[in-house]
């Protein structure tokens, strides 16, 4: 097999399995969590904040918010070794 | 989408670093909440860019731990791109072979592990006294049998300690350093290196070594510490594979190692790489399959095009840079890594995982008998 022959076979799957990829991982099902902030004080821009929910979870956000704000996010979960950890990428404070 | 396409462009950087391995990789993105999918798809994206570091730099990562010598060869001569290009082969048409035969492999492996389970053992042990007795004389079999119960003992220790990430201090010892002291040490002869298109191997040689790495990794897969470098050594014994063939199945069974490891995922929990096992093998099922193969194709043909398109200002680049400096900026790195991920018991691993490292380039024996670390315990588990 020429090198050519290689790099047009490699293109034409990195294009084939775009459309596959967008669908098999559409974010759009990202799970949602609605809850009160917790803490004692302004969770500063970049910090890890808590949401009182039915349960506990920590959310990663990248804007300052208040405790006692209600904050609405959706976003993904996930888990390294025994921590399981909600990453909000869009969220709401209604 | 997105976490795909920045895990493909992360792992294409990554792989061009020597001695940096995947599951390092893995371990810093899943340390900064990166997803499954882009942790796996750099991983798949490093491990084929990491052929450049391999074929240019000659540092060896314990997947090609067997396969220096055809490298070499052609390095040697000045034909580096040809082997980076038939690594690269191997490791696409390798996946995209065993990505059709999906359905086939979901069906027949818990047949075959059902049939396989109560055997899984006594196989392990006579596939440790086989790689050992393969050695060439007396000499480099005692080498073989110390090396394997050093490390083996070592991996004993440290899996009843409370370190952090022990193994990610026991792999770069073991097999990262040792080579990268080596090459700080060694002089590099500078041979004239061409960008030709001279092995073009046909297509019924392809699909024999693809078959024969598909048969090979399998097997392993179901004997847990068996390194894939051991399969490309089985592979060899049992399938007509020359020289430059043995490059395709290099190529292939370092990428089949993720694509097995991924099935076993699904199917029993339970995974044999490091990459899943830092992800968490209960996080895949059957609904994940579509969504992983097709994140672990984009990766791997997305890595494989770059590495052919930049080989060669990349190999130009390189030569620009004293490859001592290179090498000694990496070997601190991978110490801070160490010091950072597994504090300063880890570093005692490193040092004691170096020194038992040296031991097959002293004594030319095969680098995976440094594997015992994994089978060694894993034996005392088996008939304890």
């Amino acid at each position: 097999m020429k090198e050519r022959t290689l790099k047009i076979l490699a293109l034409a799957i990195s294009i084939l399995t775009l459309p596959l990829l967008y669908i098999a991982t559409d974010e759009k099902n990202s799970p949602t969590i609605t809850g009160k902030v917790i803490g004692k004080r302004t969770i500063k821009q970049g910090e890890i904040i808590t949401i009182l929910t039915p349960l506990n979870v920590v959310v990663y956000t990248n804007t300052s918010i208040h405790p006692g704000q209600t904050l609405h996010a959706e976003g993904r979960i996930t888990s390294y070794h025994n921590r399981i950890e909600f990453i909000a990428e869009t969220y709401t404070t209604p | 989408m997105i976490d795909t396409l920045l895990g493909t462009l992360t792992g294409i950087a990554t792989g061009i670093i020597p001695g940096l391995h995947p599951n390092l990789l893995a371990t810093i993105a899943a340390q900064h909440s990166a997803s499954e999918f882009f942790i796996i798809a750099a991983a798949l994206a490093h491990t084929i860019t990491s052929i450049f570091p391999l074929v240019f730099l000659t540092t060896t990562s314990p997947e090609y731990a067997l396969g220096t010598h055809p490298i070499a060869a052609l390095s040697n001569k000045g034909f580096a791109h040809e082997a980076l290009k038939l690594l690269c082969l191997g490791a696409f048409t390798g996946l995209l072979f065993a990505t059709i035969l999906t359905p086939a492999f979901l069906f027949l492996i818990p047949h075959i592990r059902t049939q396989l389970q109560s055997h899984i053992p006594p196989t392990l042990l006579i596939a440790i006294l086989f790689f050992i007795l393969y050695e060439k004389n007396i000499t480099q079999k005692c080498a073989a049998l110390c090396t394997f119960l050093l490390t083996g003992m070592l991996g004993l220790i440290i899996f009843d300690s409370a370190i952090n990430e022990p193994l990610f201090p026991l792999f770069t010892g073991l097999f990262g350093i040792p080579a990268l002291l080596i090459n700080i040490q060694t002089k590099k002869i500078s041979v004239h290196q061409q960008t030709t298109d001279l092995i073009r191997p046909r297509m019924l040689t392809i699909l024999t070594t693809l078959c024969a790495s598909i048969a090979s990794v399998l097997f392993v897969s179901f004997l847990p510490g068996i390194s894939i470098a051991q399969s490309s050594l089985l592979a060899t014994l049992f399938f007509p594979i020359n020289q430059y063939n043995y490059l395709l199945l290099l190529g292939s069974t370092a990428v089949l190692d993720y694509y097995f490891s991924f099935l076993f995922a699904v199917l029993f929990s339970k995974t044999r790489n490091g990459v899943f096992e830092i992800i968490g093998p209960s996080h895949f099922s059957t609904t994940t399959v579509i969504p992983v193969l097709g994140i672990m194709l984009f990766a791997t043909s997305t890595a494989v095009l770059a590495t052919l398109s930049i080989a060669t200002p990349f190999r130009k680049l390189l030569t620009r840079i004293p490859h001592q400096t290179l090498h000694s900026s990496v070997l601190l790195f991978l110490c801070i890594m160490t010091l950072i991920i597994s504090g300063l018991p880890g570093i005692l691993v490193l040092i004691t995982a170096t020194i038992i490292g040296f031991l097959p380039i002293l004594f030319n024996t095969s680098r995976t008998h440094l594997m015992g670390c994994l089978l060694l315990p894993l034996l005392v588990h088996f008939f304890h």
